[in-house]
């Protein structure tokens, strides 16, 4: 793709992602020409839950948190994404508002493409919207994917199943081969999780044990997200078998 | 499975959200176009894997949706019944259908072809723009329901699922007041991994609290925002430095309908389901 006035860093962050580098290159091209830059510092929003989708974008450095309200004033973070996550996948809707709140876990730079730029590429060509509605169908797929796994999965097989799909998500939007550094911390998959700290770093330590993950600081490496998406069988049969006081169960199932 | 030319019942469609809101002239496309297809109890509309040849929406009967995951481990993701859209990967070339959707009565529903949504695109290409509303609408709700789940119990999961259903059959059907779930406790206790036994302990007191009223093969619920907004009661502290109670442990919640659906037992007959 040739487009001199994106720097060439911010190019092989969309040459890397599987959506962008599938696209004809002539969208390629529009969309990078339509597009700005912009620039979050840590703790600012990018946008706020039922606010107006004002954008299709995709983080090319730094790491955003999504975050889904509910009750009065409850909120679980829903994903963190970094470098090739798109975000504003409704953008294409008209009337569109935002899911989440989008938070800059550090400081943010993305590729905007605001709904009224990517209403004059639609408006020009109509068909570009079939790539465009590619992401909110890729979003649903793995959405009713892990609706379909959920009921009956226990908290270790929850977790098991929650660290592969970002992993396997991780590897399509940044490109990756091999093992995969999650940049999250245990606080946020906590709260994706619904378990306490303790509980996860428990749980991630048992699976460390198991040879699945490396723990660092603010980083799990997940060395083979097809072996640890297998193991949440083995958690679930092992759950079954022994009940949830186990604290491996995958390891004994 | 027959198929007839007949024209089917616009009342059903217009009351479907998705429907009621395409352009008219769209519609009438969609509608000439389109076939009456009919299913008997047990056939399969869709199969897991098999490419999508068409996108329906049930006018009569209910149709189950069933994703066999890893592993070959069977799991139901949803019961639908009029208004209900199955198919909506259509929208894309070249894409397996997710879900096995089985009729889990006799089924009537309209049907249109690939074939007749290509056309329909090909000759104005902003008709695509209305079909493509369907995947956007889907994903804010699962996006909506995932992000709702974590720590809740399943208590809590149970009340977020029954006011989503809900919901659904609202948009589907333009349901107002109480909106009834035709759906069976043996279904339900699947959908939220919960023995028979816990679940109907659970909608009784849902049904005490005044949340829902519990019928044979029925379960109405009366106001579905009330319902989600009552799942928050009963959700988990998770705040760090707590010690979040667990979910409940499937093997002790639900060990009947679990070990049916992890297989080698067999037992139960399995009707597919497969939608998109």
């Amino acid at each position: 793709m040739d487009a001199p006035f994106l720097p060439a860093p911010y190019l092989e962050v969309l040459r890397r992602n599987a959506w962008f580098s599938a696209l004809a290159p002539s969208l390629q091209q529009t969309i990078v020409r339509h597009a700005t830059i912009r620039v979050w510092r840590r703790g600012e929003a990018l946008f706020r839950e039922d606010e107006p989708v004002r954008g299709l974008g995709v983080v090319l450095s730094g790491r955003v948190r999504f975050v889904v309200r509910h009750g009065d004033d409850g909120e679980t973070v829903a994903h963190v994404g970094g470098v090739g996550c798109w975000w504003g996948l409704n953008a294409p809707r008209r009337g569109a508002r935002a899911i989440s709140t989008a938070l800059a876990d550090g400081r943010v730079q993305a590729m905007v493409l605001s709904t009224e730029a990517l209403e004059r590429i639609v408006d020009a060509d109509p068909l570009t919207l079939r790539a465009f509605a590619e992401l909110p169908i890729l979003a649903a797929e793995r959405m009713t994917r892990l609706i379909g796994e959920l009921p009956g999965l226990n908290p270790d097989a929850l977790l098991r199943a929650r660290l592969a799909d970002l992993a396997a998500r991780t590897r399509t939007e940044a490109g990756l081969q091999g093992p995969v550094a999650l940049t999250i911390s245990q606080a946020d998959l906590a709260s994706m999780i619904g378990l306490s700290r303790q509980r996860l770093n428990q749980r991630l330590r048992a699976l460390q044990d198991e040879g699945l993950v490396e723990l660092g600081f603010r980083r799990i490496v997940v060395f083979d997200p097809i072996a640890l998406r297998a193991s949440v069988a083995r958690s679930r049969r092992g759950w079954l078998r022994d009940g949830p006081r186990r604290r491996v169960p995958a390891a004994v199932g | 499975m027959n198929a007839s030319p007949s024209v089917p019942s616009f009342d059903v469609l217009r009351r479907n959200a998705w429907f009621a809101a395409l352009p008219t002239s769209l519609q009438e496309s969609i509608v000439r176009d389109s076939t009456i297809r009919a299913w008997r109890r047990g056939e399969a509309l869709q199969r897991e894997g098999e490419p999508i040849g068409a996108l329906g929406i049930v006018l009569s009967g209910r149709i189950r949706c069933v994703m066999r995951g890893r592993r070959d481990r069977e799991s139901l993701v949803h019961v639908g019944g009029v208004g209900c859209v199955f198919g909506w990967g259509l929208v894309q070339p070249d894409v397996r259908a997710l879900l096995t959707v089985t009729a889990d009565t006799s089924v009537r529903a309209l049907v249109l072809p690939r074939a007749a949504f290509e056309r329909l695109v090909e000759a104005d290409p902003r008709n695509f723009r209305g079909f493509a509303a369907l995947p956007l609408e889907l994903m804010r709700t699962l996006f909506r329901y995932l992000g709702e789940l974590p720590g809740l119990p399943l208590d809590g999961q149970l009340r977020v699922r029954l006011a989503d259903l809900a919901a659904r059959v609202r948009a589907e059907q333009r349901v107002d007041g109480p909106i009834e779930l035709v759906l069976s406790q043996a279904d339900l206790a699947t959908m939220v991994g919960m023995s028979r036994q816990r679940l109907n302990q659970r909608l009784g007191e849902l049904q005490q609290q005044g949340l829902v009223h519990v019928g044979f093969r029925r379960i109405v619920v009366p106001d579905p925002e009330r319902l989600r907004a009552s799942a928050d009661d009963v959700r988990a502290d998770v705040a760090p430095g707590h010690a979040a109670p667990e979910r409940v442990a499937p093997a002790r919640a639900a060990p009947e309908h679990v070990a049916k659906r992890d297989g080698a037992r067999g037992g139960r007959d399995r009707r597919g389901a497969s939608a998109r």
